[in-house]
């Protein structure tokens, strides 16, 4: 059956932590399998971490703009999907809801835990956060296991 | 006795113990309240101490899940609730202490005691939403205070001049008829809200008034949005009490942003809003600033203009930058 219209993009929620570099990985395939542009977000807060420092991200903005194209988002080049990179102000948990809402994605990817998050689940995951508000579908990518 | 300013504070009883590298760190309260002596205010004010804030009155503003979430989490031996955000096994207690500090500005303006509440506490408040932790902000002081008024029927002006949007302010209150929320802030910038389309929810249209500025404004232009977009607005709400959200990170020193604002723009600032209010009904609430210097002069600056005092450091500053949003909000909201 073919689809009845265009499909949304993936949007996947990146940091550099290694579960959302694992939730990039899931987006990838699928958005290749859906044939789905992927748009890949980084939401950028009040403070960043540049170099292993905690810094202003107002005066790092370029510097995590490089991270985000050039590491963070590196698996994306000649993954065979077309993508888009956006560094987005905000908190993650508002920024995805929020893009979740204006651009109705088939997919809403994120890790289960990015950098600087509580293991507090209720209180500080993005993950749990979109579960409760956003509208579209949303996969989450568990935290890796370290035992075989 | 009346004293002209009221200022709650606990500096010796803050525990809301953060990171060495965080921006939001205790000292802040210390180089707020400095500002005090430097203008020459001691004989003024009168320090004291705030009450803690009950999970019942903290619950006003948020859901009761959350609070009780966050003194499980301080419990706990705390720690990171985003990237932003940290609470520390004191921060329960500091956190409440900075939203009763508000809740006691209110009661001693209504008691007579005072002509101008300052509550000097943090956290700060204005990201906070009903049910997450985010920017800094583990309970909105602010909202928690408006919303038990707006509670007892009273109508309520909330100004927030802190360089951020106040997202947390604004969603709490974006459908409330009797709580005004307005927001001068740099855009783009943290946390990416305040959109000057935002103007309240279908239950209270024309209740929220987003003014987004770009990075370089400075006083001339905030002076005008405050005399033509900001005091009509208010003055056709006609509010029973004005809050001032008074984040100092405008200034043109602080680390985390852009505006190029100086101590005393915030003090044309201060009584240009004064004017819009009851008298003793005027509740200055510490929201960000990040640069000690500039936030004692900026505290300073702002305390001694709201009771007719002249303390000014620094020059106001002029750059002509910004005025289009001015325009624009006009035209939005039908403005001569």
């Amino acid at each position: 059956m073919s689809p009845a219209g265009p499909v949304g993009p993936v949007v996947v929620g990146v940091d550099g932590s290694p579960d959302a570099a694992r939730a990039l990985d899931v987006a990838i395939t699928l958005a290749r399998s859906t044939d789905a542009e992927l748009v890949a977000i980084h939401a950028l807060g009040l403070l960043t971490v540049v170099d292993g420092e905690h810094v202003p991200a107002f005066e790092h903005r370029d510097d995590v703009e490089r991270l985000l194209r050039e590491e963070w988002c590196a698996g994306l080049v000649g993954a065979g999907v077309a993508y888009r990179v956006e560094l987005v102000d905000g908190n993650p948990t508002e920024v995805l809801t929020h893009l979740a809402d204006a651009a109705h994605p088939s997919f809403l990817v994120v890790g289960a835990r990015g950098i600087g998050e509580s293991a507090d689940r209720e209180l500080g995951s993005t993950s749990y956060h979109v579960t409760r508000h956003a509208t579209c579908p949303i996969v989450i990518v568990p935290v890796a296991r370290s035992d075989p | 006795m009346t004293v002209p300013i009221a200022v709650f504070a606990s500096v010796e009883l803050d525990q809301h113990a953060t990171p060495s590298w965080h921006p939001e760190r205790p000292g802040r309260l210390d180089a707020s309240l400095s500002g005090v002596p430097a203008a020459g205010l001691m004989d003024a004010v009168s320090f004291r101490e705030p009450r803690l804030a009950s999970p019942a009155e903290l619950a006003l503003a948020h859901a009761a899940s959350y609070v009780a979430g966050i003194e499980r989490f301080c419990g706990s031996g705390g720690g990171d609730l985003d990237p932003d955000t940290y609470a520390a096994p004191g921060s329960w207690a500091t956190a409440r202490r900075a939203a009763g500090a508000v809740l006691d500005a209110v009661d001693a303006l209504r008691a007579g005691d005072c002509d101008i509440a300052f509550a000097a506490g943090r956290p700060p408040g204005h990201h906070a939403v009903a049910d997450q932790a985010m920017g800094f902000c583990l309970f909105n002081n602010v909202a928690v205070a408006a919303a038990r008024l707006a509670g007892e029927g009273e109508r309520v002006a909330i100004v927030d001049w802190d360089v951020h949007h106040g997202n947390g302010t604004q969603d709490i209150f974006y459908d409330v008829a009797g709580v005004l929320y307005v927001s001068l802030h740099e855009s783009p910038l943290y946390p990416g809200t305040g959109l000057a389309s935002e103007t309240g929810g279908p239950n209270a249209p024309r209740s929220n008034l987003n003014l987004p500025f770009p990075a370089g404004t400075r006083g001339d232009v905030y002076r005008q949005a405050i005399d033509e977009v900001v005091a009509p607005v208010v003055e056709a709400f006609a509010p029973d009490w004005l809050f001032i959200s008074a984040g100092f990170d405008g200034h043109r020193d602080d680390p985390l942003a852009g505006l190029e604002l100086t101590s005393s723009d915030y003090a044309d600032l201060a009584v240009r809003l004064q004017s819009l209010a009851p008298a003793r009904r005027t509740v200055v609430a510490l929201e960000g600033g990040y640069d000690f210097d500039a936030l004692a002069a900026s505290t300073g600056a702002t305390l001694a203009a709201l009771i007719g005092e002249s303390y000014r450091p620094e020059a106001p500053s002029v750059g002509d930058v910004g005025r289009p949003t001015i325009a624009a909000a006009k035209q939005r909201w039908e403005l001569r």
